[in-house]
């Protein structure tokens, strides 16, 4: 029994349902011999389709070796890490914002070699000025609170 | 005339413009985010002030430099930096797993530069005939290829099939969103502006590729078991070089074609390389787990579209992908108007910009081979130090394509969705394949009935679309086929 | 030591890099002429649509034509999406100081109608117009008719089955095509693509019988006679094809239909403020530089004040409010 994959399934078919149910309120162009419903509709049988194969597959033995997968938890505080900063980034600015995070996420690392924690945030943000701005002309943004 | 050309090429100040049109380039295209395309649309208005010929040839050294520089990140850290180097990662990143690196990047540098080359000679010698054949495509043509396109998801999807092919669908049903290409209905977009034209490829792959891997080497920086790198120096043999000559030279013709398709380009284009490469090889069980010809297959492929693309934008004027489009305004620009009349009216400055496409690949055939070993430090290099500063090259990559906040937070969207496919098995390659060819699968399915008035014999009724057609169905039932067999042949043996 | 390498290599590639940037960058010579403040500082123009597109050019080639104008520099910015929806919205919001600028084109006089943003031209103060390129009906060169009325005699007698590609339902070649077919009562069969090119190209291949798009789109198939012009659908005939008809002179009435590309700033902008920007526009899009670029490219050089502007918008908001709900093309909610 392979419960992920059971999990998984059972996700993707709620989804494909979802999914089906927008595709109920397109209209039915007579300009097109294709209405705008008709290809979601195909890939959404199909991925149901799918799922059912894969629900089915993980009631049957595991093969052994499949349960051993590392623990998660760092890479989610990662996520949130990022998350945080990526919804930060608006207010308060991309040079701050990455500042930040680069040198919380090494501290998160295990980086605790002060000429690391200074030289990369900053070597960073020097070469990402230089290219972005300087040579490419994007903007990065300052932030609302700056502005 | 070729001669001239080579008279024009070889003035220092067009020579530097090409070097530093490739060493942008490759930079470009090894930062996750920074596409060929817009590589080339950020650096067009510097070119409006120069001479034509510089000009113009720093914007093809951009071009080639950053569709060979996707390849770069893609081999060593697994984030290719340009879709068209998605399929590179599959079998580039296995083998530097293994501790090959400085042999994939050999075998990438030499099939990218030989495919770019090659398909530069076809423009020069074949371009207009080549160009009538690519008119021949219409929408049941391109709707066969992306068929073809989708049915490769069964030679990337690894371990298990049903997980490739779930990935596959998501990535069509993702690609669904947005106005749909013939009605112009705005489907699944819940009323957000950001919505209609569709999610942007470019920071789903992102997400996709590098925030997920960075997630994951976080992980891993906590868990017991870390593998400890290795690069071992061991250099490209002679024999090895000698096997692959075969599929880089299929895949530059792949390349070469497909490129010159309207509508079609490098991502699809590595993928197919990649499949026909693994349907001529002997033995497919290397495959995945890092072989040399799935390196040399994409990658002459994706390097040969160059040239490919160039064929219906000089010959017809018409832009067959979004970085010919950018070269079409380029050339304008200096008033130069690209179409069949160029030759006869510009002659001297297209066999110019043939050479200097010819200079282009040999530069950076120099600087590749020249900065592996530099390439491969970055290996050196804790994870620990170098995840921040991938999540934060996503960050901006992500944000400099439209400028767009909203795609800031697709590509972490994308990066935490990939992180669980990667923790479950499910591969990502399927999803981005799926992406690309969505829309050029709906809209040329939609269009082939409004030119057939609703006949549906439009699909099997031409030469092309059918032979495509049943290279798809080949491709996606071959291996079901071949178990069946060798399971048969157990049972009864 | 390895650090120390790459960082080298950084730092090298940013040398260069930066080298190769500021040799793009021209010196903006400010010429205070001007008693009131403004401007003070750089004005930034928003691009509603790709960098590197035929907008996009237009835009960074007035804003150098400007610049000296103006005495300030002027900053180009895209902001992709929504069939440039999401830019022109953020022009709408910007604050209404004159330093944000936005350039507009035809579709924001389509979007509401079309059901797929809130967005009016009334939101926006304008300040000029710079560029308008009428339909053009183009046909294979080998085609059976060789003048607008043949072609719609052609379509008569072969109802629906003239395959006319446009790029994309619901933009404006598309409404183009449309309108043509209304308004002389033909049947024909629309074929949306992905943007006028792809169309071009299908026109080349001969899959579809005619493209209605402008004549920059084609003229180099009909320079080198795979395709021709039949006529355009405009009041004058187009600047880079002199020897085509308009419509009318073939004695076929249509509303003229194009696209064009326009400079707005916020509503509340100050009218003094508005007026200087005006002012500065307009002598740009005299320079000789920007008519050079214009010319070119194969773009119709149009100039129209503010005023002039203002009015063009309501009319053509207007004409595409009714043709879009006649076709019942705004079904987007």
């Amino acid at each position: 029994m392979n419960r992920p994959n059971l999990f998984i399934g059972v996700i993707l078919i709620i989804g494909c349902s979802i999914y089906f149910y927008e595709t109920m309120s397109f209209p039915s162009s007579d300009l097109q011999m294709t209405s705008p419903a008709f290809i979601p509709r195909v890939y959404c049988i199909l991925l149901f389709i799918l799922s059912a194969f894969l629900i089915a597959g993980s009631f049957k033995r595991e093969e052994g070796g499949g349960g051993s997968r590392p623990p998660f938890l760092h890479s989610l505080m990662a996520m949130g890490m990022t998350s945080l900063y990526i919804i930060a980034i608006p207010f308060l600015g991309f040079y701050i914002t990455t500042v930040l995070f680069i040198v919380a996420l090494l501290y998160f690392a295990k980086v605790k070699n002060y000429a690391v924690l200074t030289s990369i945030p900053i070597g960073t943000l020097a070469f990402l000025y230089l290219f972005f701005v300087k040579v490419l002309n994007v903007g990065l943004p300052v932030g609302s609170l700056f502005q | 005339m070729l001669f001239e050309g080579l008279m024009n090429a070889m003035q220092w100040q067009v020579i530097l413009m090409i070097i530093i049109g490739s060493v942008i380039g490759i930079s470009i295209g090894s930062l996750p985010g920074l596409t060929a395309v817009m590589g080339v649309a950020l650096i067009l208005p510097v070119t409006f002030g120069m001479d034509p010929v510089a000009g113009i040839l720093l914007l093809v050294g951009v071009y080639f430099g950053a569709v060979y520089g996707g390849s770069l990140t893609a081999i060593l850290i697994n984030t290719p930096g340009t879709p068209s180097s998605a399929a590179t990662a599959i079998d580039g990143f296995a083998l530097t797993k293994k501790g090959y690196a400085h042999k994939a990047l050999t075998i990438s540098t030499l099939s990218s530069t030989i495919g770019g080359i090659l398909s530069v000679i076809v423009l020069i010698i074949i371009a207009p005939q080549m160009a009538s054949f690519a008119l021949k495509f219409s929408a049941p043509e391109s709707f066969a290829l992306a068929v073809f396109g989708l049915s490769i998801i069964s030679s990337i999807a690894g371990k298990t099939l049903i997980k490739g092919l779930i990935a596959g669908a998501l990535g069509l049903m993702v690609a669904t969103i947005g106005l749909d290409p013939i009605a112009g209905f705005a489907r699944f977009t819940g009323g957000n502006e950001n919505l209609i034209n569709g999610i942007d490829l470019v920071p789903v792959m992102i997400g996709l590729f590098a925030a997920s891997e960075a997630f994951t080497s976080i992980g891993d920086l906590f868990s017991a078991k870390r593998a400890k790198v290795v690069i071992e120096k061991t250099k490209l043999k002679w024999e090895e070089f000698r096997m692959l000559i075969l599929t880089i030279l299929r895949s530059a013709g792949i390349g070469t074609f497909i490129g010159m398709i309207p509508g079609a380009g490098g991502d699809i284009t590595a993928f197919v390389a990649y499949n026909e490469a693994k349907r001529f090889s002997k033995d497919k069980r290397q495959f995945g787990e890092g072989d040399l010809k799935g390196i040399a297959a994409p990658e002459a492929a994706n390097n040969s579209v160059t040239g490919g693309a160039m064929i219906p934008l000089l010959t017809l004027g018409i832009p067959g992908d979004a970085v010919t489009a950018v070269l079409l305004g380029a050339l304008m620009v200096q008033g130069i108007q690209p179409g069949p009349m160029l030759f006869e009216t510009n002659g001297s400055i297209v066999y110019t910009l043939f050479v200097g496409m010819l200079i282009a690949n040999m530069i950076i055939l120099l600087f590749g081979l020249m900065g592996i070993r530099l390439f491969t430090k970055i290996l050196l290099i804790p994870k620990s130090v170098l995840m921040p500063i991938i999540l934060v090259l996503c960050t901006v990559g992500a944000f400099a394509i439209n400028n767009n906040f909203f795609d800031v937070i697709v590509m972490l969207i994308a990066g935490i969705i990939g992180y669980f496919m990667k923790r479950y098995e499910f591969p990502v390659s399927p999803v981005i394949l799926g992406f690309i060819l969505g829309p050029m699968l709906e809209s040329n399915f939609s269009r082939s009935l409004v030119l057939s008035q609703g006949d549906y014999s439009i699909f099997f009724t031409r030469p092309i679309t059918l032979v495509l057609l049943s290279l798809a169905f080949l491709t996606l039932f071959a291996p079901l086929l071949k178990r069946k067999v060798i399971k048969l042949k157990e049972d009864y043996i | 030591m390895n650090f120390l390498s790459n960082y080298f290599y950084f730092f090298c590639l940013g040398v260069l890099l930066l080298v190769v940037g500021c040799s793009g960058e021209e010196s903006t010579s400010a010429s205070k002429e001007g008693v009131s403040s403004f401007p003070e500082k750089p004005v930034t123009l928003i691009v509603p649509s790709a960098a590197g597109g035929g907008t996009d050019a237009t835009a960074r080639a007035l804003a150098d034509a400007t610049e000296d104008h103006l005495g300030e520099s002027i900053g180009v910015e895209n902001k992709e999406g929504g069939s440039g929806a999401i830019g022109m919205t953020q022009g709408a919001n910007a604050t209404p100081d004159g330093y944000t600028v936005s350039m507009v084109f035809v579709e924001l006089t389509m979007l509401n109608h079309l059901g797929m943003s809130e967005l009016t031209s009334d939101q926006f103060k304008p300040l000029g117009l710079v560029n308008l390129d009428p339909a053009a009906l183009t046909v294979s060169a080998d085609a059976p008719y060789d003048t607008v009325e043949e072609f719609i005699k052609y379509a008569e007698e072969h109802p629906g089955e003239v395959k006319v590609g446009n790029a994309g339902t619901g933009s404006i070649w598309h409404i183009a095509a449309e309108s043509l077919a209304k308004e002389t009562g033909i049947k024909l069969n629309h074929v949306p693509f992905e943007g006028a090119a792809p169309a071009v190209t299908s026109l080349m291949g001969g899959h579809v019988d005619a493209v209605t798009v402008s004549p920059a789109e084609v003229l180099p198939q009909v320079e080198a006679g795979d395709l021709k012009t039949l006529g355009v659908m405009s009041k004058d005939r187009s600047n880079i094809m002199e020897d085509v008809p308009t419509f009318e002179e073939e004695g076929v009435d249509v509303t003229p239909v194009g696209t064009w590309r326009g400079l707005v700033v916020p509503k509340d902008t100050p009218d003094e403020v508005a007026g200087k920007l005006e002012d500065a526009f307009l002598k740009g899009a005299e320079e000789e530089e920007f008519t050079e670029f214009m010319k070119n490219n194969g773009l119709g050089l149009e100039i129209k004040s503010s005023d002039e502007f203002q009015q063009f918008m309501n009319k053509e908001s207007e004409f595409y409010g009714e043709i879009i709900s006649d076709l019942d093309l705004g079904s987007n909610e």
